[in-house]
């Protein structure tokens, strides 16, 4: 797909070049109107707009995320031989896309989620370039299990799980969000890192 | 060759390499400055050359 698109502006900015170079006369003729129409006009908007979605879609992807060496550890984690963690868990059971497994769990499921996911990609950017990476890396704001219920609520393994009924409105405050699916004792490893587990 | 086309000609040229760059890049900063400004430096010169062609149709007389 890059080498059609870097192919395609190659030979948009040769028109353009001819459009610069050709000596059209002092009127204005109906072709140099014509060459001007496509190549600066049609074709920059529709070439533009199919590499912005391009790239749009490479960001979603676990090699994107894996760029930063930040994220080494996190990345690895989604191959840990553990059932234990989350992203692990997902991962290898194919649960969530492989390819787009950071996103998949890192963006609400809202209506702007996406949008939200990518300008938090900017605030990455922000953080780690002037602010300074922190040295322990937390989200920016809490998980909500919305993200766990998208997927899992409709599910009757779930309703019916005993670790899930232990009180009598336990289902309701999960589904409201008021106990966290990621609580302690619950599913409270998100990713398996080398220092964590150092600690243990 | 007026002028305007020449500016929307190195415009469009401008943004077209920056995002050619950004489909190559290796680092998110690199992606996120090189798409930034590509999308920037492409619109401006479409912008250029619309600008152009509703000059031309006023001086023909079609909004009157």
């Amino acid at each position: 797909m890059e080498i059609t698109l870097a192919l395609l502006a190659v030979i948009n900015i040769s028109f353009i070049v001819f459009l610069l170079l050709k000596e059209w006369g002092s009127s204005t003729p109906r072709a140099r109107k014509f060459v001007s129409l496509f190549t600066l006009g049609v074709f920059p908007i529709f070439w533009g707009l199919g590499v912005v979605v391009h790239d749009l879609k490479q960001v979603q992807k676990v090699s994107f995320c894996g760029k930063c060496h930040v994220m080494t550890d996190y990345v690895n984690s989604l191959n840990v031989d553990d059932t234990e963690p989350l992203s692990a868990v997902h991962y290898q059971n194919n649960w969530v896309p492989q390819e787009k497994a950071c996103y998949a769990c890192h963006t609400h499921y809202t209506m702007f989620g996406s949008t939200n996911a990518k300008l938090r990609g900017l605030t990455h950017l922000y953080v780690y370039y002037i602010k300074g990476a922190p040295e322990k890396i937390e989200l920016y704001e809490k998980y909500e299990n919305r993200e766990c219920l998208r997927c899992h609520g409709p599910a009757r393994k779930f309703a019916e799980t005993k670790a899930h009924n232990l009180e009598n409105d336990m289902l309701e405050q999960i589904r409201a969000g008021t106990r966290s699916c990621l609580s302690d004792g619950c599913h409270d490893v998100g990713h398996s890192l080398p220092s964590e587990e150092e600690d243990w | 060759m007026p002028r305007l086309i020449k500016l929307a000609a190195t415009l469009n040229i401008a943004g077209t390499i920056s995002l050619v760059l950004s489909l190559i890049s290796n680092t998110p900063l690199q992606f996120s400055l090189t798409m930034t400004t590509g999308f920037i430096l492409l619109a401006s010169g479409v912008a250029v050359w619309l600008w152009m062609v509703v000059m031309e149709a006023v001086k023909k007389g079609m909004f009157s």
